[in-house]
């Protein structure tokens, strides 16, 4: 089965600039920037988008 | 009085090619087009320009104000046969490295000392300025408007790419050539248009969908889903700018964090819809300017506010943005001090004197620390040895950030 065509390079820097975004905000307002976010989280979310980036490409 | 005016003006524009308002061309009055169609620039980038200069004092409206009543305004130059800036056909490619090349350039220039009062315009106008270019515009729809985007020499001597509507002849009588065939357009009483009359109508970019096949409602949408992100990034950013403002202090880098969310927010949509690619430039941009300000900040961590041997040698009032660090374990209080410390986006950590009456009186948006153990956002704290001898008063605010006391 063939999906709607995606732009993969805006889906993917897209993702990214999210995952930035909503992690500065995150340790601006809401917690101080610990081990967890950035040794752990911020990294898996970049690799998440990697993998949605990849899959997206397969289409 | 006032038509005497305006014949004067229009006997000018005729008898002279001299700067004069646009009309094809016009979000307000039509200056900044017009100045664009006169020296043949990209008419977005005078309309930044404008922007900035209203925004630096307000001079720039003041200027506004004038070219809008010392300007004639411009006979209707239609856009089909306006030759425009070959800078609206440069590539999307060479549009991410000129922009990320420009951020670089800005972030070398102004460096640590970023400017927080400038750094909203800057993303706001970044935002503006990528969603106003088209590199992603398929095949499947061109409007008017975008036929006046080519020179005039392709536009007549080649067709555009899968048979694009053409206006030929270019004198005289008027064919459209469309995808349903050639098409004579009328006036409202059916008789044929004029070329001056085409002109005008052509002015207006696409009025009624004519070029559009059916399926070019997809850039339509992208277009108002990109337009609804970014007017919302905007004013998430004009809103943290009034908190500001409001006496609330708002990191410079949480700028960015909106942008790049809104940014983001159009890119994914865009991934669906359409192909955003000046958002892309914008985002890889906003990216390295965000990193750089973080680990800016944060460098300046170590080599700050680093002991003192004697506590009068402390200045009265600290003033820092990002983590703190300030070392007094080695230090001796010779005298009563008083010291205010501000700390904006980061925490801040302070090592009291070894010995002699300390007050710290604290307020951490996050929580304060104490010799004692953990405390709540505000408060006092005194350790008091020998009431006869001088006191330290350290008076510490932190602003998005924790402040940990020890000794």
């Amino acid at each position: 089965m063939k999906g709607r065509p995606v732009d993969v390079l805006s889906l993917v820097v897209g993702l990214t600039a999210l995952v930035v975004g909503f992690a500065l905000l995150w340790t601006t307002f809401i917690a101080t920037p610990t081990a967890l976010i950035v040794k752990i989280a911020v990294p898996a979310a970049l690799v998440a988008v990697g993998i949605i980036g990849l899959l997206a490409a397969r289409n | 009085m006032w038509r005497l005016w305006a014949t004067w003006q229009n006997r000018w524009v005729a008898t002279t090619d001299l700067l004069q308002r646009s009309v094809s061309d016009a979000r307000v009055a039509g200056v900044c087009g017009g100045i664009a169609e006169h020296y043949q620039v990209d008419p977005m980038l005078v309309r930044l320009a404008a922007v900035i200069i209203a925004l630096s004092s307000g001079v720039g409206l003041v200027l506004y104000g004038a070219a809008w009543l010392l300007l004639p305004r411009g006979t209707a130059q239609p856009a089909l046969v306006r030759a425009f800036p070959k800078v609206a056909r440069v590539r999307s490619h060479t549009w991410t490295v000129v922009v990320v090349g420009a951020a670089l350039v800005v972030l070398i220039l102004v460096g640590v000392a970023f400017n927080a009062s400038l750094l909203p315009t800057m993303v706001v106008l970044g935002i503006l300025y990528a969603s106003q270019l088209r590199p992603g515009m398929k095949a499947s729809a061109v409007s008017a408007g975008d036929l006046g985007r080519q020179s005039n020499a392709s536009m007549l001597s080649a067709p555009l790419g899968g048979g694009w509507p053409l206006l030929s002849p270019p004198p005289g009588e008027l064919i459209i050539t469309t995808p349903a065939g050639p098409w004579r357009p009328t006036n409202r009483w059916g008789q044929p248009l004029t070329a001056q009359e085409c002109a005008t109508y052509y002015a207006v970019p696409d009025p009624i969908g004519l070029y559009e096949r059916p399926a070019a409602a997809v850039p339509l949408r992208r277009s108002r889903v990109i337009a609804l992100v970014s007017g919302v990034a905007i004013a998430a950013i004009f809103a943290m700018m009034s908190l500001l403002g409001a006496f609330v202090q708002v990191p410079p880098v949480t700028y960015l964090a909106v942008g790049l969310v809104g940014v983001g927010l159009a890119l994914i949509v865009g991934a669906f819809v359409g192909r955003p690619s000046g958002f892309i430039a914008i985002a890889v941009a906003l990216v390295l300017i965000t990193g750089a300000v973080s680990s800016s900040t944060n460098s300046a961590t170590s080599t700050f506010g680093q002991g003192s041997s004697s506590t009068s040698g402390l200045p009265s009032q600290i003033s820092f943005t990002g983590d703190y660090e300030l070392d007094l374990s080695q230090s001796q209080i010779d005298g009563d001090k008083t010291v205010t410390i501000q700390v904006e986006g980061g925490n801040a950590q302070v090592a009291l004197p070894a010995t002699g009456n300390v007050t710290v009186i604290y307020d951490a948006q996050f929580g304060a620390t104490m010799p004692d153990g953990p405390q709540g956002q505000g408060g006092e704290w005194h350790r008091i040895t020998d009431p006869s001898e001088p006191t330290l008063t350290l008076s510490i605010t932190v602003t998005s950030g924790n402040l940990d006391v020890t000794g």
